[in-house]
Formats: C-alpha cells, structure tokens, sequence
C-alpha cells in the first residue's frame, strides 16, 4: 500500500512538470540575455506604470557583425531612438554574471536570485515559458519573465517590490522575425555613441576619489570610460544602479539646490545625498529598491587628500 | 566592535546582560551588532546540535526595507501641508503637557492623570516635537519622509532625475538583459 502510494506521488510529480523543462531555468535565462542582441525583429512592445499604458515599436537588426536598433514612440509625441553599429560581439559584464555560470553551482548570479518555471504562458501570439526570479536579500527586486518558446526573446517582464507589488510592466503585443537584416539602414539616421563598458578597472578607479563604502553582494562594477570620475554603475546579472556625483556648486549655475530623498518611477528610484564637506552631492538611480539606493548613496566616501 | 561589546552581547544572549552593558550595545555600530547577534546563535546552535530553519534569516533588514517603501507611500502630502500639521501637532502635545502638569502642581489632585498626559507625549510625538523645537520646517519634513513624492514634487530634482536616469539607461540596457525596451522608461518619462 504504501509503495503504492509512493509510485502514485511520483506520477502525479512528473505530470505537473511543465514539458519546458529540458531546458533548466538558467539556460533560459542565458538565452534571454544573448538573443535579442542576435536577431532580426521587429515588435509592438508595451510599457505598464501603473495607470499609464505607452507603446513602442522595436526594430533589430544585425548587419556585418553590427547590431541596428530602433525604438520609435507609437502615442504621445514622437520620439525616436536610434542605436547604430554595436558590435555584436561585445561582451557586457551583466550577462557575463548569467553566462558563466548555472543555478547548481550557486555562483554569480544564482546565490542571489532562486529562478523557477512556473509554467507556460501565450505572449503575442507565441508560446512562452514563464520564470519567477524571487531575490534572496531585500536589496533586489523581483522579476516574472515570459522568454518566447522559440528564440528565447524576453516577451514580457514584470518587476516586482519586495512586497510582491508589480511595479512595471514592458509586454510584447506582435513580433515579426522575417524582416531584411538592412531594414534600419536608413540615411542620416543619428549615430548613439556606443560607450565601452567593462569590468572596472584601476586606471579609472584613480582618477575617482569617492566610493561607496557599501553596495550589497553580487553586484560588479562596470566601467565607463567616459566619465569615471563623475559615475560609477554596478550590476548583479539583472539590476543595474548607477552613482552620480556632481559638486554643489557650479561657475555657471552658481549654488545647486539639493534636497535629500528619494524619487520613482515605477521600477527605478533615485535618491540624493548631499555631502557639503566635499562640496558635492551624489545620486544613486536604478531599478532596485529604494533601501539600496539610500544606503548606497548614503555610504559614500572622499579620499583624504 | 571591540571586545568589551562583543562580551556584552554574549552576556545579554544568556540572560545576564547589566543596564551599562545594554546602554553599550545599543549605542555600538548597528550593523556589525546584526552580524555578531546571528553568528552567537548559530554557533549557540551548532553547540546544542539543534537545526533551525530560520537560520540566517535577517529580519530586521527585511523590516527596514517595508518602512523605507511605507515612507514613500505614506508621504502623500505636499511639504509645507506636512510640516505645519507637524508642528500643529507638537504644539498640541505640549499644550496637553502643560496643562496637565499644571493640574497636578495647582491642584494637587489626580496624579495619575499627569502621569498619563505625559506618557501619552512622549510616545507618539517624539519626532515632531523635536523638529518643532528646532522651529525649522525643513526638518520636519525630512524626519516625517526622507524620500519620495517629496522631491517629485521638485521641478528641479525632476529634471536631474531623467537626465540621471538617460545616462543610466545607457549603461543598463546593455547589462539587464532587457536592451532596448529598457529605453521606454526614459522615453516615456520625457513625454508625460
């Protein structure tokens, strides 16, 4: 009887597996990171804060090892943005935490985060595989990704607070992946500035004479090389905050303003800090929760000179 | 931390912690009291060979985490709304004091009333009645929300918020493993 038992739970165990599961977890996430870098496609992509509902159109390409894309405003007024000419083989460190590593091992980016498939969902008329990415300390957030079936393109994201809270909400209404690999090919389109972003390292770190004190586990500097100075960001794999420092007084603005606090905007916060023995005044902006960004912010630190 | 806090905290864990021991920990650095609280019960634990499911679990961060959102949420008012109700408030209290230990002083009767008054001050408004004896509205607001809808409210603060965040999502759409949709946080922000 009881072996019976036993053989009927294992059963019912393995039918409620959903059939994506072939592919674990992280190797899903491993393919969301890379394949939309990879692909040519064009979508209707909707962006939820709250009430306010916006809609965008995404165009990718990838032409002679270069990534095109294009994200033009479908309501409102509207806005373009163009990015031309990323090489397709540019390594950012973000992904790098997703990649190297697999949630056995417990390493990078899986000591922080538990990620499971929930189950299978339909996203813009494709079959997706739904993954819950609950954060293990409270200086995350928490995410529900829809990855497409096929191509592993991230369909739909749900950010979600601490308290369970959905916080915004991007979700793909139409993808089209037949389009020419030339779409955006376009004359006079504006050329973004592509910045080389890689792991810190200590030309830059000289030239800053502030850091944080504290930035929670698991999270890696990138490299800016344009401002070094002024700014520093930091990743875990899926959030990025960023540190802004600017002084407190300008030669062509005169006295900023500065209050302490915070701001939102569904997923990503700010908050300031104003250090007047320094003269300056930093912000920390990112999709994480509004603890981190305060702590981060507050534990900033000046080189004695 | 020092060792004499370290043994104060050991002391406090078995029940025998003095009042100078407990003024010690509760004026020594906060997190590394945390740190040092957790590891004396786990190996507390590990001693009596006893499991806990519970083990490293942080509460008190969580906790911090839930009342840093609930300032946000909770601030609704403008600035000026809150520090004057502030005020108001501590200005109530003190009138409450005041009459009330004057009852006790002129009138000699119904010493536990006093004592109820001023229990009653001392609990609840604490916060702004400092801020009120300050007499600076500015820090009556930033005690009652450091964070939030205060500054959204700032036109100025606004603006360096989607510059800040432009420049941010240069660097995060390549790292969140998102790309390019992550742009319709900024896009969307500039059209409101």
């Amino acid at each position: 009887m009881l072996v019976r038992l036993a053989s009927t739970a294992l059963a019912a165990a393995l039918v409620s597996a959903p059939a994506a599961s072939i592919e674990s977890g992280s190797e899903l996430l491993n393919r969301m990171t890379h394949s939309h870098r990879e692909l040519n496609y064009r979508a209707i992509v909707t962006y939820q804060l709250g009430e306010q509902l916006s809609s965008y159109r995404i165009t990718h390409t990838v032409h002679d090892g270069k990534e095109f894309e294009a994200l033009e405003s479908l309501d409102g007024d509207h806005q373009d943005l163009v990015h031309h000419g990323h090489d397709i083989n540019c390594v950012h460190p973000g992904p790098q935490l997703i990649r190297l590593f697999n949630a056995e091992e417990e390493q990078g980016f899986y000591r922080y985060y538990d990620v499971d498939i929930v189950g299978e969902d339909r996203v813009a008329g494709r079959d997706a595989v739904t993954l819950s990415i609950k954060p293990r300390d409270v200086y995350r957030l928490g995410y529900k990704l829809s990855l497409d079936n096929e191509t592993g393109l991230l369909l739909r994201s749900d950010i979600v607070n601490q308290q369970g809270k959905v916080l915004e909400r991007f979700q793909y209404a139409m993808l089209d992946l037949n389009i020419p690999d030339d779409e955006l090919l376009v004359e006079g389109a504006i050329e973004v500035e592509h910045k080389d972003v890689s792991l810190d390292n200590p030309a830059t770190t000289q030239l800053r004479v502030w850091r944080p004190d504290w930035i929670p586990a698991g999270f890696t500097p990138l490299k800016d090389t344009d401002d070094g100075s002024a700014a520093i960001s930091y990743t875990d794999g899926l959030a990025v905050m960023s540190v802004f420092v600017e002084p407190l007084v300008t030669a062509d603005s005169g006295a900023v303003a500065v209050t302490e606090g915070g701001m939102r905007r569904g997923a990503s916060v700010s908050y300031t800090v104003a250090f007047p023995d320094n003269g300056m005044f930093a912000t920390v902006v990112g999709e994480v929760p509004m603890l981190t960004a305060k702590q981060v912010a507050k534990s900033l630190s000046w080189d004695q000179r | 931390m020092n060792d004499t806090v370290r043994e104060s905290l050991s002391a406090l864990m078995d029940g025998e912690a003095s009042e100078l021991e407990l003024r010690r920990i509760l004026s020594a650095d906060e997190k590394a009291i945390r740190t040092e609280w957790a590891d004396l019960h786990r190996s507390q634990e590990l001693l009596k060979n006893e499991s806990n499911p519970f083990i490293g679990w942080d509460i008190s961060s969580r906790v911090m985490a839930e009342i840093a959102d609930d300032e946000l949420v909770n601030s609704g008012g403008t600035g000026w709304k809150q520090a004057v109700s502030g005020l108001a408030i501590a200005a109530s209290v003190a009138a409450v004091v005041v009459i009330g230990s004057m009852g006790g002083n002129m009138f000699g009767g119904s010493p536990q009333m006093v004592a109820e008054n001023n229990g009653v001050s001392g609990r609840v408004y604490p916060a702004q009645a400092s801020a009120a004896v300050g007499g600076v509205a500015v820090s009556a607001q930033a005690q009652a929300s450091p964070a939030g809808p205060l500054l959204n409210n700032d036109a100025e603060a606004r603006k360096r918020f989607e510059a800040y965040l432009r420049k941010h999502t240069d660097r995060a759409a390549f790292n969140n493993g998102q790309g390019m949709v992550s742009y319709a946080r900024v896009v969307s922000q500039e059209s409101e």
